[in-house]
């Protein structure tokens, strides 16, 4: 549960406070979501099929991936290979750290932006189950779930030059 | 995708987190067909959690941390305690057997070789175990969770490659339990040469073990009503995950008075970290499943494959080769990921059984989490035990020989993985 130390006390204020929003709202999807499955079984069982149900839960859920996805990379728990990084010198390891922030910036600011078109065209398709219920809400995930780890990412940016600055004047 | 291909592997040398490395180099797939839209990567992204199948993951993960925080851990290792604590290598033999059992509750290999670490690593310690054999026995024992049901890389294969979960599940029984088996082989062999020491001077009492296993009861039927519920269709694997929590919030709170809010809490946070992680490698290739089929990679791979030989067996053997290979580079999630829907089709074409194809797939795959260089579960183990990587290797190769044996064995008869199937859905 601790947060990154190298982060520059970013867990404190605004970011901060949108990390403790951002968690609670995945938890809460996520217990939602099995609340839901069990239910949609339960009526199956019974014989009444609620189609609404499976639909709300494939809405939660799509949440809680993009959500947790970001709680995820603001705990720099993600799987990644530094077997040839951790060879490399110091100096030029920062940097190489840098280069991949950077890169995955411009991936994420494109999934924003590709994901804010995909909001667009959903607008009017429904979901089978939930009459009056756009699919752009569904499909809203992607790009606020992206748009929340290039800021995430944006801050380990920082993170990353004030250690740099912190190395040389120290 | 050749082009993709080795702008992931740049990505991923360059010590880029996996899931980013997917989704960077399966927007470069888009950007270099000009035909497809720029939204695809979102689209496929978004519809890789609309499957309800899917939702079987998030659920299993969700059961498997509300059951760590039941104590029920515990209540298992007293029970493997009682079942093999006058063995030579006794601690040994405990994590091995627990590890199969444990396995019907957990779902994934990394979360058992921590908690198990944590757990037995410091009683090792004390007595005097080699690092690296006591790292090796710690990781591979989580990998038998890997094949007893349930497991997270079987649901992701059954989902991605549309082969009946229930069926996979009962598949990995047997190799689950051989594996068991093949591992306290190799243990009571290490053990005569490193003269380990017993945990009891003798065999437990059986009032000892009636007690302790009684204790366990709860988590050992688990698997069972799984698998009945699967088979007589009572639920869908996603609703038995569902079902899965509820159970494991109803053992907590009735059978065993140990789960709190706060811990049902905890168990939340660490499925949102969990599942965050997880799925946005689903998530993210997406899009590379599209270029595959786009580029009609498995059926040139068949061309290729047939070409060389017509023998089912033969194409199995030299897939499980590359398997094992690229399993040591690389995580056993991805590779499952990207070439289950590229290796399905081709197996079913070569007349090998897509379940039996599934059960080697994944156990061979999952091998790479315990081999070097990158293995994570070896990395993980080697630090709680602080032990080299060489050491490890030298102390616990005969751990890692049997798990290869396992597979040879596994290739050549497949009946040992179809029997159970066969019987459990003989009238289906």
């Amino acid at each position: 549960m601790t947060e990154d130390a190298s982060n520059g006390g970013a867990d404190r204020g605004l970011f901060g406070l949108l990390g403790r929003i951002e968690f609670r709202l995945a938890q809460a999807c996520i217990a939602l979501m099995t609340v839901l499955v069990l239910a949609s079984a339960v009526a199956r069982t019974v014989g009444r099929p609620a189609s609404w149900t499976v639909d709300l839960a494939t809405f939660t859920f799509a949440w809680a991936v993009f959500l947790g996805a970001d709680v995820a990379w603001r705990r720099s728990s993600m799987v990644s290979i530094t077997l040839l990084v951790d060879r490399v010198p110091e100096r030029l390891r920062a940097w190489v750290g840098l280069l991949n922030l950077a890169l995955i910036a411009g991936f994420l600011a494109a999934m924003v932006w590709t994901g804010a078109m995909l909001v667009r065209t959903a607008q009017d398709r429904g979901l089978s189950g939930l009459p009056g219920f756009s699919y752009a809400w569904v499909t809203a995930a992607v790009p606020v779930g992206c748009l929340l780890m290039l800021l995430t990412t944006v801050v380990k940016i920082r993170g990353t030059f004030a250690e740099a600055r912190g190395a040389t004047t120290s | 995708m050749i082009t993709v291909f080795i702008v992931f592997l740049v990505l991923v040398a360059l010590g880029m987190p996996l899931a980013f490395a997917i989704g960077i180099s399966g927007f470069v797939f888009v950007l270099n067909e000009p035909s497809l839209s720029l939204t695809i990567p979102a689209q496929v992204g978004l519809t890789q959690t609309q499957k309800f199948a899917i939702l079987a993951i998030p659920l299993f993960i969700f059961a498997g941390n509300c059951l760590n925080e039941t104590g029920i851990t515990r209540r298992l290792l007293d029970f493997a305690g009682a079942l093999t604590g006058h063995l030579r290598a006794g601690l040994a033999h405990v994590g091995i057997v627990s590890g199969f059992m444990m396995g019907g509750v957990t779902s994934s290999a990394i979360g058992d070789a921590t908690m198990f670490g944590r757990i037995l690593g410091p009683e090792m310690t004390a007595r005097r175990y080699a690092p690296g054999f006591a790292a090796g026995t710690i990781g591979s024992a989580a990998l038998i969770t890997t094949m007893v049901p349930p497991g997270t890389g079987l649901i992701l294969y059954g989902t991605l490659g549309e082969v009946s979960i229930g069926r996979l599940f009962v598949a990995g029984v047997v190799p689950g339990a051989l594996m068991t088996i093949l591992l306290m082989a190799a243990v009571a062999f290490s053990a005569r040469k490193g003269d380990y020491p017993r945990e009891r001077p003798e065999r437990a009492p059986l009032t000892e073990m009636l007690r302790t296993g009684l204790g366990s009861i709860w988590a050992l039927l688990f698997p069972v009503i799984l698998i009945a519920g699967l088979r007589f269709g009572y639920f869908t694997p996603s609703e038995a995950g569902a079902f899965a929590v509820a159970y494991a919030v109803l053992v907590g709170v009735l059978a065993y008075r140990e789960l709190t809010w706060e811990r049902l809490g905890r168990a939340l946070g660490d499925t949102v970290v969990d599942v965050g992680m997880i799925m946005l490698l689903i998530v993210f290739s997406g899009s590379w499943g599209h270029g595959l089929t786009w580029d009609r990679i498995p059926q040139r791979l068949m061309g290729t494959l047939l070409e060389i030989t017509e023998n089912p067996a033969a194409i199995m053997l030299i897939l499980v080769v590359a398997l094992l290979i690229a399993g040591m580079f690389m995580d056993s999630t991805v590779l499952i990921l990207l070439l289950t829907t590229m290796l399905v089709p081709v197996a079913v074409a070569a007349g090998i059984d897509p379940i039996h194809f599934g059960i080697v797939m994944v156990l061979t795959l999952t091998m790479g989490l315990i081999t070097p260089p990158i293995g994570l579960v070896m990395l993980i183990v080697c630090s709680i035990f602080d032990t080299s990587v060489a050491r490890y290797m030298r102390e616990s190769w005969i751990l890692l020989l049997s798990l290869v044996g396992l597979i040879v064995l596994l290739v050549v008869f497949p009946e040992i993985t179809l029997w159970l199937p066969n019987i459990v859905y003989s009238d289906g």
